[in-house]
């Protein structure tokens, strides 16, 4: 009895101090960064545009270049996630076909990110000659975190009670009716889990849109699809850490790495009131 | 086998039911009556629910599943290609043995199929929903919360309001699947009070534990056993005629556990 709970209590010290050291590693990481960057960060900073090979001016255009490829990103990769967890789990069944899906899925996870980047640059930049494009950036964003959006989703898909769909079907229900009407509004809790999850890593990416969307000056708001860059943070980040030797420079980077960080955290936070809604929805079932 | 004036909802005829080499049902035939309410007893695992699910296709679902012989609903074996099981399923309606709630508000569960399907206009949605809810009766316990979530209603009220949803969708024939095994005795009297009321109204084929139950709602019962691992129609007939005089050794030895004459 004494030596159960003895190792009940060592288990439960154990989890704590796991659970400990993953905090402290978020807030050590996050608290460098803010630290590092502060200096840089002021209204300027955030409104104005790049100067001086990175040493001077702000980060406005590329911010507004992250928005586009992350929103465009979510606009490829939702429908995708949607359509292949309906088909997986309404269509399919448990069959073999059900299981290949997410084997792909899971494979596509965990392809580097430079590998969609060659694909990138192989489709939009060599074959539709696209040049360096938003669109190609956002889709080849929005491809590489459809697995994270669409196994989520799955992963929700899968909780619902068999007998949700059976009383469903029971009324006479069409398949599509079920999954738009039942699926999708019980899931949907995952989705958007799913969905912030990507965003974040697509939004820190650098390798997918390197050479398919982003240049390190020069760009603004883009007008047209084809030759039309844009800035981003990650990138941005990337080259000033890499080829700068001005301290101002690197000071300007790690004031973006904050604002990419904020951008994130923010981002989470945006979603926070649906999350909570879908949430409460979802324990209503 | 019915009075001069009843005609057969369902025939069902030698229908079998297999899972891989297992025989569930085995050569199962009968009638079901149109307008009457009908009740399948037998003891726990003799495939009560499963040809239950056999006369609205819901058996489909499970493809692991092998369906041989013919159930005849409206002059059509169910099975036919040009039966569209959806359409079925919406005229054989069917209330299960745990209730199920949608996401969403009391009067937005009972039109939920209703709505869906188109059966029903936005403006004719609270009349079909008071309707429903009367029918089922569950509306002098919810008139004045129908907006609130379906979650908060007991599960003997959620059970009446799955009963509602059904009949919102305007079925044939409701089939019950031991519509009352979970619930207290208070909640089962309004069940079968709400069963008793579609007499007459609906065709109603009930799968029940409660041979109590089965005499009190039933006109007619059909008795299912396991013989050598499958079931097995053992008789079907006026419920009196069941519980009082059985043909079958079977029955009776079913029937005498609990059932007196």
């Amino acid at each position: 009895m004494k030596r159960r709970r003895m190792l009940d209590r060592l288990f439960t010290v154990a989890m704590a101090a796991f659970g400990l050291a993953t905090l402290c590693a978020l807030f050590t990481v996050v608290g460098i960064v803010v630290w590092r960057g502060a200096g840089a960060i002021s209204p300027s900073f955030l409104l104005d545009e790049l100067r001086g090979a990175g040493a001077d001016g702000g980060v406005f255009y590329h911010i507004a270049g992250t928005a586009i490829l992350v929103a465009t990103a979510a606009l490829v990769a939702l429908p995708i996630s949607i359509a292949i967890g309906l088909m997986s789990h309404g269509y399919l069944g448990d069959g073999r076909g059900r299981r290949a899906i997410e084997a792909v899925l899971h494979a596509l996870n965990a392809v580097p990110s430079i590998v969609f980047g060659l694909a990138g640059l192989a489709l939009f930049v060599n074959t539709f000659r696209w040049q360096k494009s938003w669109l190609a950036g956002g889709i080849v964003l929005g491809l590489m975190i459809v697995p994270t959006v669409a196994v989520a989703f799955l992963e929700k898909l899968r909780a619902i009670p068999a007998h949700t769909i059976e009383a469903a079907s029971g009324l006479g229900l069409r398949r599509s009716m079920i999954s738009t009407a039942v699926l999708l509004p019980q899931a949907a809790s995952g989705l958007v889990t799913g969905l912030l999850l990507g965003l974040a890593r697509a939004a820190g990416e650098t390798a997918p849109i390197m050479f398919t969307a982003v240049i390190f000056s020069g760009a603004t708001i883009p007008h047209g699809i084809d030759d039309s860059p844009v800035l981003a943070l990650p990138y941005h980040i990337f080259v000033l850490a890499q080829d700068s030797f001005d301290p101002a420079a690197l000071q300007k980077a790690w004031g973006a790495a904050a604002v990419l960080v904020a951008l994130v955290f923010g981002l989470a936070i945006a979603a926070l009131p649906l999350r909570l809604r879908i949430h409460e929805e979802a324990k209503r079932v | 086998m019915f009075d001069r004036d009843t005609h057969p909802a369902f025939e069902v005829r030698g229908l079998t039911v297999r899972s891989g080499t297992r025989t569930i049902l085995h050569d199962v035939n009968f009638d079901i009556p149109a307008g009457q309410i009908t009740g399948i007893i037998g003891p726990s695992g003799a495939g009560k629910s499963t040809l239950l699910r056999c006369l609205n296709r819901l058996i489909d679902l499970s493809p692991s599943l092998d369906v041989e012989g013919t159930v005849r609903f409206a002059g059509r074996d169910v099975r036919e290609g040009v039966v569209d099981p959806d359409d079925l399923r919406r005229r054989v309606g069917i209330v299960f043995q745990q209730p199920v709630t949608f996401p969403g508000s009391i009067v937005t569960n009972v039109v939920f199929a209703a709505r869906k399907l188109g059966l029903v206009t936005r403006r004719g949605e609270s009349e079909l929903a008071e309707r429903c809810l009367r029918d089922a009766g569950l509306w002098d316990e919810v008139k004045d919360r129908l907006e609130a979530p379906a979650l908060t209603l007991s599960v003997g009220q959620q059970q009446r309001l799955a009963i509602a949803r059904t009949l919102a969708g305007d079925p044939e024939v409701v089939l019950m699947d031991e519509p009352t095994s979970s619930l207290d005795p208070r909640s089962t009297e309004a069940i079968e009070q709400t069963v008793a009321s579609l007499q007459g109204k609906k065709t109603v084929v009930v799968v029940t534990h409660q041979l109590d139950q089965a005499r009190r709602l039933s006109d007619w019962v059909a008795c299912i056993c396991p013989i050598d691992g499958r079931g097995e129609l053992m008789e079907a007939g006026f419920c009196c005629d069941v519980f009082c005089e059985p043909l079958r050794d079977e029955t009776r030895a079913y029937l005498g556990l609990t059932g007196r004459c």
